[in-house]
């Protein structure tokens, strides 16, 4: 089944500008799938569209069937968490604790109910004990937890995450990757980093207003007119390799993860033995 | 509870409001009483009516615990209306009704801050919608406070922008120059708080906010509350019998 389809979607601005143009996208139910592009490609509107905020000018989108219009945004919403950049714009509530049962509490859940799901969503982000804090003295990384945490509540059946790794520490990052590492959830992630991209999804849609390529992270890889077009850099691992396969002449495809590029190495260079007796 | 630091504190006002023994009760009973008082003190004319309704205030704010200071930075802030008011009576109608205006508004505002003080805000709010505040009123000033910390953000941000690439304030109050950056800054903060207060009605959208404002228990008037309206109903008959005279003619 299809968690989110889109069918001829274009959205212009009231202001006459248009954000996107004839999108056709599909993406399966448990589907993980990386959102690229340049700045102004239309990436949040698009996930703005996704969540039932905005009602496309022209096409059809549906949610988990359930075709978006003026009328059922509300109905559509609470089968998609969006998770905005900003944490700051998610946050509102006075502690962590009221502010991740905020979701649940508008849908008339019980107390039970709510309280349950409370303890779960905060134990699977890794911020047990949070409960009494005030949400605007939290760090980044903490903040974009419970926002997470916040969506986790509503039991959604769709993720999107605008920028989710931005501004993040390294640690920050890696942490954050790895949670999403283990949900099941469709999960659409918008982001200027290939890096995290490449990690977290299969898939690419690389946005630049227009569908620019909906396919494969290696057909991405080896796309330099789309990396072009989009303004997109690899990551510096794959760059390096990249450098070095041109220069000694070696045929290999850029890696994508740095798992992959440890297997060309150890495949083309010296240290094969080497590289068994670490896996060992 | 973790420090808060002292503009934090007067902008917070849930700051102690789990810390004051009135804290556990109804607060729509609080809402209804501070309401009632301030309804009545704003209609006194008798010095001694007045003072009666302040006595009563000034021990309401004692038992309360919250700090003085907290409500004394807070009331700073409606002073310049509490002077300006006093101030155009002094001048019209002599120095007795200049006292009176001042310390009924005065009487106001420490009622109003004791009763936001000792209840968390989002209580207020419930108790607000339950004696029939339409929900577009509770909904802005919901706003209206979470507002208030982004405009102070982007404020804050824009000021250190604004010493970052030179600017000192201008060389006087008329500084041209200094003005128009001024003027921008604000209309700039107002265009960008517009964007982020867009950026939160969807994030409340997509979280199933309707305007209701829904808390886990179920509102229940006990015996502290009683206590409480009988108190707030016993002086308040007291500053009506003083200003009608009813009272002294009594004793």
């Amino acid at each position: 089944m299809d968690a989110l389809r889109l069918e001829g979607v274009s959205y212009r601005y009231a202001d006459g500008r248009t954000a996107l143009e004839d999108l056709n996208i599909s993406i399966e139910a448990g589907e993980r799938v990386a959102l690229v592009g340049p700045n102004g490609a239309g990436k949040s509107t698009l996930l703005h569209i996704l969540a039932g905020l905005f009602v496309p000018t022209t096409g059809k989108m549906t949610v988990m069937g359930v075709e978006l219009n003026r009328k059922n945004a509300q109905e559509v919403r609470r089968h998609v968490g969006l998770m905005f950049q900003d944490p700051d714009d998610q946050i509102f509530m006075p502690s962590v604790w009221e502010d991740v049962a905020f979701g649940p509490m508008n849908f008339g859940l019980s107390e039970d109910e709510v309280r349950g799901r409370v303890a779960e969503a905060m134990r699977m982000t890794g911020i047990e004990g949070f409960e009494e804090r005030v949400p605007h003295r939290l760090s980044l990384g903490e903040k974009k937890r419970v926002a997470m945490a916040g969506l986790l509540t509503m039991s959604p059946d769709v993720l999107l995450l605008d920028e989710p790794t931005a501004n993040l520490d390294p640690w920050g990052r890696r942490d954050f990757v790895d949670l999403l590492e283990k949900r099941k959830e469709t999960i659409v992630i918008a982001t200027h980093d290939l890096s995290v991209a490449f990690h977290l999804a299969k898939r690419v849609l690389v946005l630049k207003r227009k569908m620019l390529y909906d396919g494969d992270v290696v057909g991405l890889i080896q796309n330099q007119e789309v990396l072009r077009e989009a303004r997109l850099e690899l990551p510096s691992f794959s760059r390096l390799l990249q450098r070095w396969a041109e220069e000694t002449g070696k045929e290999f495809r850029p890696p994508a993860t740095v798992e992959e590029a440890l297997e060309i190495l150890r495949h083309n260079y010296c240290c094969r033995d080497q590289g068994a007796k670490h896996e060992h | 509870m973790e420090e808060l630091s002292h503009a934090e504190e007067r902008l917070d006002v849930d700051a102690y409001a789990k810390r004051s023994p009135f804290y556990p009760l109804d607060p729509r009973v609080k809402l209804f009483c501070t309401v009632a008082l301030i309804v009545v003190v704003a209609v006194l004319t008798s010095l001694e009516a007045v003072l009666l309704a302040g006595a009563f205030l000034i021990l309401l704010a004692i038992a309360s615990r919250i700090p003085a200071r907290h409500l004394a930075s807070n009331f700073l802030l409606a002073l310049i209306f509490v002077v300006f008011a006093a101030l155009t009576m002094l001048l019209y109608r002599g120095w007795e009704s200049a006292l009176i205006i001042g310390l009924r508004i005065s009487i106001c505002v420490l009622a109003l801050l004791i009763m936001v003080s000792t209840t968390p805000f989002f209580k207020m709010l419930r108790a607000m919608r339950s004696l029939r505040v339409p929900k577009l009123i509770a909904s802005m000033i919901m706003f209206t406070y979470r507002f208030i910390f982004l405009l102070l953000d982007e404020m804050e941000r824009m000021k250190l922008a604004r010493r970052a690439r030179g600017f000192t304030g201008g060389r006087n109050l008329l500084d041209r120059s200094a003005l128009r950056t001024l003027a921008n800054t604000i209309g700039m903060t107002f265009v960008r708080a517009n964007a982020r207060a867009t950026n939160i009605y969807d994030a409340l959208l997509m979280r199933g906010y309707t305007g209701e404002i829904r808390e886990f228990g179920r509102l229940h008037v006990g015996p502290k509350d009683v206590v409480f309206g009988a108190c707030f109903a016993t002086v308040i008959v007291l500053t009506i019998l003083l200003e009608t005279g009813v009272l002294p003619w009594m004793l």
